[in-house]
C-alpha cells in the first residue's frame, strides 16, 4: 500500500498527469476503505486522483474524492471550488462552471488559478475574443508570467493578429532573454509579417543562442533569400527596410552558410537524410 | 505557527538561560589552572622554639632562606629569602630568630620576630665573601646582638644601631662570638704560621673595650673534629693524646684544665680515645658530643660541662646512643638531647637530658632521597618531642615519638632545581582502551562483548561526571587522574627536574603531583634531556630521558637514561673524571629511536667529544647524521674566546670528534661576562610567518636562523659590548656596546631569544635623559634580511655557513624591574604572538605582549596610519609593570633561575614554568583563548537547550503541518 502512495507521491513531483496509472494505484486504495495516506500529502494525492478520474472520465469517483474533499476543507475553500468548477467542465456543465470561477474571482480576483481555468475554458469552447480579455486582465495583474504571455500571443496568432502576437512574444523574451524559442517564435511572426530585416536579426540570434538549431539556420536561409530576391527589385519596388538590411553580399554568405550548417546536420544522422535535405533545400 | 514555535524555542532558551545563574558560579581560576610550591630549600641549620605556647621549627637553608615551619604540619609560617647570600648561624631565642648572612659584598646581621616574622631590625658591614662572620644573642634579654662582621666585633642593639665596634686585626679568621661572663668572645683560628690554633679577643660587653686578647688550643682547628667550643669553654684534644684539655673562656690561672673521657664513659679505652671525635652540639650551650667506635659500633656521647664552685671543670654525661650509620643531632631548646636518626631506614632514637628515652620512625623512600645526613630534636609547646631529619636528597621529615610514619615531610630538592625538561604524555585511555584493560581475556574474545564493556565504561564514566557535576565539581578531580597520564589538550606533561642534591624527579604540571623521584648520585645533576618522546601506542618503547649527575664521592659523572613515566633506570653508565662541561642533544637518533646526546670537556685544544649512550650504533649513526648535515657547536673556553666546533667523523666512520671551525675573540681589553645562550632546540626559533606585513602591505622578511646566539662582555674601558654571533660560521651578525652598563652577580645579564627576535637585560648606571638616571635596560633587537621591505635572500639553499648580514632594528626601554631570567612563549605553530616572560627579583612573573617589545615602534611622533595599520604604538620607554599581566598574581616566585615554555595542542595556549627557589606553572594565552570556550560557557545550558529546542520542535511539527495544509487548501 504505501508503494503505491509513494509511486502517486513520484508522479505528483514529475507534474506527469497520468490518469490511468493513478487511478490504477488508487482505485485498490480507495475499494478497500483505507485512504491514500495520512497527512498533508494524502489531501495531493485525492486531489491528484481526482484530476485523473475526471481525465478518464470517472465521473462518479470524481464525484466521491470531491465529496471527502469537500467535506474536509468545505465549501469555502477555493481549491475545492476550483475542483468543483472542473468537475462541472468536464460533465458539461459549462455555465455553472463559468459561474463558480465568476465567483471565485469575485472573491479574489488574483485568484491564479481561477483565473486560468476560466480561460482555458473559454478557449476550449471556442470563445477566442473573450479568453483573449481575460488573459489580458490576467496579464495586468500578473505580467511576469512569461507563460501565459506564449499563451496570449497563440490566442492573437489564430486571430492573425500579428503585431499584437509578437508584442506578447516580446515581453517573453524580456524576461527570458536567453531562451532561443523565444527568439524563434519572434523571428516567425515577424517574417510572416514581412519585417525580414528583424526577422533575420531574430533567426541570427536563435542560431547564436542554439548552436545548429535546424529551424533557426532555415529560417536564416529563407530571410536571407527573400530579403536578395527584395533587393534585387527595382529600387522603388523595394520595402522601405531594404536599405537597413544587409548588403548582398553578406546575405549571399549567410544563405550559403546556413545551407552549409542544414546540409551538415543532416549529414550527420547519414547519408539518406542528407541527400534528402539537399534535394528540399534545392527546391526551396 | 512558525511564529508560535520560535516564541516556544526561545521561551525554552531564556530559562535555560534563566537557570544559569544558579549554575553558573565559576570559581576563579587562579590556584587551579596554575599552581605554586613555596620552597625553601635544603635546611643546614636547625632550631626548635617555643614562644607564648607555639612551637615551631626555623631552619636556615642552602638557598639562603631563613624560615619558621609549623611543627605539626611542616607548613611555612613565614620564610625570609636572602637571594644570594649565605647563611652562616641561625640562632632563636627570647622570642626572637637571629640569622648571620654574608654576600654581595656585605655581612649582615638580622633579626626577625619569631612568631610573625617581621623584621626587627637588620645590621650590615662591609665585608669579602670570604670574611669569617659569626653572631650570638647577648642573653640578658635585651635581644642585643655580638657579631663579628667585616674583620669587626660589633655588639648591635634594637633597630640595628652598633652599640660599640672592636676591631679585631687580622691576626684570625674570628668565626664564633661567645658571650659570658660581662664579656664578648671572638674566636678564630690563627692565620699565618705557627701552626694553627685559636686566638681570643675579649672584649667588655658593656662598651666594647679590648679587656684580653691571647691564643690557645696551639695546633688545633675549629671542625677538625678534635676541637669544640662549648658555651664558655673551648675544649680540645692534642693529637694522638688520651686526653682532653679545656679553657675557660677568659680565665688566666690556670690557662687550661685536663678532662678524661673516663668520667663519662667508664667503656672508653685509650685506643678508642685516639680515635673519637668531639662535635658541638647546642649553640651557646656548655655541651658537645664525644663519637668513638667500640667494638665495631659507633655511640655518640652528649656530654656538659659544668663548673665547681672551686672554679675548676667537671663534665656530667647526658645521654648515650649507639649511632651506627646514623645521622646524629641535637634537641634545642634548653633541654639538652640527642638523636639519632638512622640513614639507613629511617628509624631514630632519642635521649632526654634525664634518661628520657624516645623512639620512632621516619619512614621514607630511600632510592628517591638518599640517607639521613642530618638530625635534629625538637620540643613542641605541649613538652612533646619531634625528631626532624634531613636526607640528601633534601627530603626534610619530621616524626612524633612511638609513630612509624612521618608526621610531615617536606620534599626541598626541587629547591636546588638546575635543569627542568617537560615529557609530553599519553592521552587518557578511550573507553574502549578501560573496557580492553577491565575485561577478563575471554570476554576479549567477543565482539559483542567487548562492545558491551565498552559501553559500561562510557556509561560508569558518565555517571560519575553527573555524580561529580552533582556534588557541585563539574571538572573531574584531577587527584583522580593518575600523574602520569596527560590530556587531550597537552595541559598535562611531566617535567622532570634535576636537582642539586642529586635527584632527578618528575611532577605533573598540572596540580603539581610527584609522578617519581629517583636519587642518581651524591652530586649535583647538572642537566636532563628528553632523549625519546611519547609514543602513539603502549607497545612502543617509553619516553625516555637522560640524566647528567655528577657522584662527588667518587668524582665521577653519571649518565642515566630514565623511563619518563615510571622513573625506572634503563641504562646507566659511570664515566670516571669530572663532569661535561656541555652536554648537548643532538639532531641524530639511535637505532631504538633514542636521541643521542654529546658529552663534551674543554680542553686547551679540541673538546674531548663523547657520544652517549657509549655504543658502536650510536657512533655510527652519529656520523651518518653528521654526514648527511654538518652539526655544529661552541664553547666558551676562556674568558676572551668563543670557538665553534663540528662534529666529525674518521674514515671508519665511528670516531667522532670535535674539529675547531671557527675562533671569535673579543677585542682586546673585553672579557666573557654572560656565555654564549643556552642552545634548546630548533623549534624554539620556527615561526610561522616568514615575514613580518607593513601597513603597505610591504614585507620584512625575517632573518630567521636557529643559530644565532647572544653573549655578552665586560669592557676594561667600563661598560658591556653585546655581541651576536651565528653558532656556524662564527660570523658576527650584530654588536652593541652599553658604555653606562655593568654586569655581575648583583646584576645579572639575562637574555631570551625567539623567531628573530632577541631580548637582553642588563643594569646601566647611567641612563642619558632618563629619571630616575639608571636602572635596568631592556634591549630589544629584531633581525631582517634586508631593511628594504620585499627585498630577500632569493638563494634556493639557506646555509648557515652562506648567509647575508641581517639588518638589525633595535630599541631600548626601562625594565620592569630587575630580572633573574627571560623567556618567550612557545605555542604549537608559531602562529600565536609571543609574550615575553620576565621573571622579576620581586617574585612576580611579568608577561609583556610581543607588540610592547617591538623595536618598530615610532619615537617622538604618533604613529602615522601605515604604522597604524601595522599595529605600532607609540615608544615609551617604560615598560609597564601592569598587574594585569602578573602571571604569578598574589604568589612571590622567589629567586626564579629559569622560566620554560613549552606549547599545547592548542594554538592559543602555551605552558610557562618557572623553577628557582619556588616553582610556578601557569597556562598564558598571548593573543587571548580564541581556540577555546570560555570559562563562563556553560555546557549543561548549552545541552539544556538543545534539548528544549528538540522538544519544543517535536511539540511544534504536528500543529505546524496542519496549519500548512489548511493553508494550502484555503
Amino acid at each position: 500500500m504505501s508503494n503505491a502512495v509513494q509511486l502517486l507521491a513520484e508522479i505528483r513531483q514529475s507534474s506527469e498527469r497520468r490518469p490511468f496509472e493513478v487511478l490504477k494505484l488508487a482505485e485498490p486504495l480507495l475499494g478497500s476503505g483505507g485512504g491514500l495516506g495520512t497527512g498533508a500529502d494524502a489531501w495531493l494525492a485525492y486531489e491528484q486522483v481526482f484530476v485523473a478520474a475526471i481525465d478518464d472520465g470517472e465521473m462518479e469517483l470524481a464525484r466521491a474524492v470531491l465529496g471527502r474533499l469537500h467535506k474536509r476543507f468545505g465549501a469555502g475553500s477555493q481549491r475545492v471550488k476550483r475542483l468543483a468548477g472542473m468537475f462541472n467542465e468536464a460533465a458539461g456543465h459549462a455555465a455553472e462552471a463559468k459561474r463558480m470561477y465568476g465567483e471565485m474571482l469575485a472573491a479574489d480576483e488574483t485568484n491564479v488559478l481561477a483565473s486560468k481555468r476560466l480561460i482555458a475554458m473559454l478557449k476550449a469552447q471556442g470563445q477566442l475574443g473573450e479568453a483573449t480579455a481575460q488573459l489580458v486582465a490576467y496579464l495586468d495583474t500578473h505580467g511576469n508570467d512569461f507563460e501565459a504571455w506564449l499563451e496570449l500571443s497563440a490566442l492573437y496568432l489564430r486571430q492573425q493578429l500579428y503585431p499584437q502576437a509578437a508584442f506578447c512574444v516580446e515581453e517573453a523574451i524580456l524576461q527570458q532573454p536567453a531562451n532561443h524559442y523565444f527568439h524563434l517564435c519572434y523571428a516567425e511572426i515577424n517574417y510572416t509579417m514581412g519585417a525580414l530585416d528583424v526577422a533575420l536579426k531574430e533567426f541570427l540570434r536563435v542560431v547564436e543562442l542554439s548552436t545548429d538549431n535546424v529551424r533557426g539556420f532555415y529560417g536564416v536561409r529563407l530571410t536571407a533569400d527573400r530579403i536578395l530576391e527584395a533587393k534585387r527589385r527595382p529600387k522603388k519596388e523595394q520595402p522601405a527596410w531594404a536599405d537597413a538590411a544587409p548588403q548582398p553580399a553578406t546575405l549571399e554568405r549567410l544563405s550559403e552558410l546556413a545551407t552549409e550548417r542544414l546540409l551538415s546536420v543532416y549529414g550527420a544522422a547519414g547519408a539518406a537524410p542528407k541527400r534528402a535535405a539537399e534535394a528540399w533545400l534545392q527546391q526551396s | 505557527m512558525l511564529v508560535g514555535r520560535g516564541l516556544v524555542g526561545r521561551g525554552l532558551a531564556a530559562l535555560a538561560v534563566a537557570a544559569q545563574a544558579a549554575l553558573g558560579l565559576f570559581p576563579d581560576e587562579a590556584g587551579r589552572i596554575d599552581w605554586y610550591r613555596a620552597q625553601i630549600g635544603v635546611p643546614h641549620a636547625l632550631a626548635g622554639h617555643t614562644h607564648n605556647g607555639t612551637a615551631a621549627l626555623y631552619a636556615a637553608t642552602e638557598r639562603g632562606v631563613v624560615a619558621a615551619l609549623d611543627a605539626d604540619s611542616g607548613s611555612v609560617r613565614w620564610r625570609h629569602v636572602l637571594d644570594g647570600e649565605a647563611i652562616g648561624a641561625l640562632r632563636v631565642g627570647g622570642g626572637r630568630v637571629l640569622a648571620q648572612s654574608a654576600g654581595g659584598g656585605e655581612a649582615r646581621v638580622r633579626v626577625w620576630d619569631a612568631h610573625s616574622g617581621a623584621l626587627q631590625w637588620a645590621f650590615a658591614r662591609h665585608a669579602n665573601s670570604t670574611d669569617p662572620a659569626a653572631a650570638e644573642f647577648v642573653g640578658d634579654g635585651s635581644g642585643d646582638v655580638v657579631a663579628v662582621a667585616g674583620g669587626a666585633l660589633v655588639r648591635v642593639g634594637a633597630g640595628g644601631e652598633p652599640a660599640w665596634e672592636l676591631r679585631l686585626g687580622g691576626s684570625a679568621a674570628f668565626g664564633r662570638v661567645v658571650v659570658a661572663g660581662g664579656s664578648a668572645f671572638a674566636i678564630g683560628e690563627r692565620r699565618g704560621g705557627g701552626g694553627g690554633g685559636l686566638r681570643v679577643v675579649q672584649a667588655a660587653l658593656a662598651d666594647g673595650a679590648r679587656q684580653r686578647q691571647y691564643s690557645v688550643a696551639d695546633g688545633q682547628a675549629l671542625g677538625s673534629g678534635r676541637a669544640v667550643v662549648a658555651g664558655a669553654h673551648v675544649l680540645w684534644r692534642e693529637d694522638g693524646d688520651i686526653v682532653w684539655r679545656v679553657h675557660r673562656l677568659g680565665a688566666t690561672s690556670p690557662p687550661w684544665d685536663l678532662l678524661h673521657a673516663k668520667m663519662v664513659q667508664e667503656e672508653l679505652a685509650p685506643e678508642d680515645m685516639l680515635t673519637s671525635t668531639l662535635g658541638e652540639l647546642a649553640p651557646g650551650e656548655p655541651r658537645f658530643t664525644l663519637t668513638y667506635a667500640k667494638a665495631g659500633a659507633r655511640k655518640t656521647v652528649a656530654i656538659e660541662l659544668d663548673e665547681g664552685p672551686d672554679g675548676g671543670v667537671g663534665m656530667r654525661k647526658l645521654a648515650a646512643l649507639r649511632t651506627d650509620g646514623a645521622a646524629i643531632g641535637c634537641g634545642g631548646g634548653g633541654g639538652a638531647a640527642l638523636v639519632a636518626v638512622s640513614a639507613a631506614d629511617g628509624a631514630w632514637r632519642a635521649r632526654g637530658a634525664g634518661g628520657e628515652r624516645l623512639r620512632g620512625r621516619l619512614a621514607y623512600d630511600a632510592a628517591a632521597h638518599g640517607p639521613v645526613v642530618r638530625a635534629a630534636l625538637v620540643r613542641t609547646a605541649a613538652g612533646g618531642a619531634r625528631a626532624v631529619a634531613v636526607t640528601a636528597g633534601g627530603l626534610v621529615l619530621c616524626g612524633a615519638p612511638g609513630a612509624d610514619a612521618a608526621l610531615w615531610a617536606r620534599d626541598e630538592a626541587l629547591a636546588h632545581a638546575t635543569d627542568m625538561a617537560l615529557v609530553d604524555l599519553p592521552p587518557p585511555p578511550s573507553g574502549a582502551e578501560r573496557a580492553a584493560a577491565e575485561s577478563d581475556p575471554a570476554a576479549g574474545a567477543s565482539a559483542a562483548a567487548r562492545y558491551a564493556l565498552r559501553w559500561a565504561a562510557t556509561a560508569r564514566a558518565v555517571a560519575a561526571w553527573a555524580f561529580g557535576l552533582l556534588r557541585g565539581s563539574a571538572a573531574p578531580a584531577d587527584a583522580a587522574i593518575p600523574a602520569t597520564v596527560g590530556d587531550h589538550f597537552g595541559f598535562r606533561k611531566l617535567a622532570v627536574f634535576g636537582s642539586g642534591s642529586g635527584v632527578v624527579a618528575a611532577l605533573n604540571t598540572q596540580g603539581g603531583a610527584r609522578a617519581w623521584a629517583r636519587r642518581l648520585a651524591d652530586g649535583a645533576v647538572d642537566r636532563v634531556v628528553v632523549a625519546r618522546r611519547c609514543q602513539p601506542l603502549a607497545a612502543d618503547p617509553p619516553p625516555v630521558v637522560v640524566a647528567v649527575a655528577r657522584s662527588a664521592s667518587a668524582n665521577a659523572t653519571v649518565v642515566a637514561a630514565l623511563h619518563a613515566l615510571t622513573g625506572a633506570v634503563l641504562r646507566s653508565d659511570t664515566l670516571p673524571g669530572p663532569p661535561p662541561a656541555r652536554v648537548l642533544p643532538l639532531p641524530a637518533a639511535a637505532a631504538d629511536g633514542q636521541q643521542l646526546i654529546a658529552l663534551i670537556w674543554i680542553s686547551s685544544g679540541a673538546p674531548a667529544l663523547r657520544v652517549w649512550p657509549p655504543t658502536p650504533d650510536a657512533a655510527r649513526s652519529l656520523c651518518a647524521a653528521a654526514a648527511a648535515t654538518p652539526l655544529f657547536f661552541d664553547v666558551a673556553d676562556d674568558d676572551a674566546r668563543v670557538r665553534g666546533f663540528r662534529i666529525h667523523c674518521g674514515a671508519d666512520g665511528d670516531a667522532p670528534a670535535a674539529l675547531p671551525a671557527w675562533a671569535f675573540a673579543l677585542p682586546p681589553g673585553e672579557t666573557l661576562a654572560a656565555p654564549p645562550t643556552r642552545y634548546d632546540d630548533d623549534a624554539a626559533h620556527a615561526a610561522a610567518l616568514l615575514g613580518r606585513v607593513l601597513g603597505d602591505r610591504s614585507v620584512l622578511y625575517k632573518y630567521l636562523s636557529p643559530h644565532v646566539t647572544t653573549l655578552a662582555a665586560r669592557r676594561a674601558a667600563g661598560g658591556v659590548a653585546v655581541y651576536l654571533l651565528d653558532r656556524v660560521s662564527g660570523r658576527l651578525l650584530h654588536s652593541a656596546v652599553h658604555a653606562a652598563a655593568r654586569v655581575g652577580p648583583d646584576h645579572p645579564f639575562v637574555a631570551t631569544q625567539a623567531e628573530n627576535r632577541v631580548v637582553y637585560q642588563l643594569w646601566h648606571d647611567v641612563i642619558p635623559g632618563a629619571a630616575p638616571a639608571r636602572g635596568y635596560v631592556t634591549v630589544v633587537a629584531d633581525l631582517y634580511e634586508s631593511d628594504v621591505p620585499d627585498a630577500r635572500d632569493a638563494r634556493p639553499a639557506f646555509s648557515g655557513l652562506d648567509l647575508a648580514q641581517p639588518a638589525v632594528v633595535t630599541a631600548a626601554f626601562a625594565a620592569p624591574g630587575p630580572a633573574t631570567a627571560l623567556a618567550a612563549t612557545r605555542t604549537a605553530s608559531h602562529i600565536t604572538t609571543r609574550d615575553v616572560v620576565f621573571a622579576l627579583r620581586s617574585g612576580a612573573l611579568l608577561s609583556l605582549p610581543a607588540p610592547l617589545l617591538d623595536p618598530r615602534r615610532p619615537v617622538g611622533a604618533p604613529p602615522t596610519a601605515d604604522e597604524q595599520a601595522e599595529g605600532l604604538v607609540q615608544y615609551a620607554a617604560p615598560l609597564p609593570l601592569d598587574p594585569r599581566r602578573v602571571l604569578s598574581h598574589v604568589h612571590t616566585v622567589a629567586a626564579v633561575r629559569r622560566v620554560v615554555s613549552a606549547p599545547t595542542h592548542l594554538e592559543s595556549t602555551a605552558l610557562v614554568a618557572a623553577y628557582g627557589l619556588d616553582l610556578f606553572f601557569t597556562r598564558v594565552t598571548p593573543s587571548g583563548s580564541f581556540d577555546q570556550l570560555s570559562p563562563s560557557f556553560s555546557k549543561l545550558n548549552l545541552a539544556a537547550t538543545t534539548l528544549a529546542l528538540a522538544a519544543g520542535c517535536l511539540l511544534a511539527a504536528p500543529m505546524v503541518r496542519r496549519q500548512v495544509t489548511a493553508r494550502a487548501w484555503a
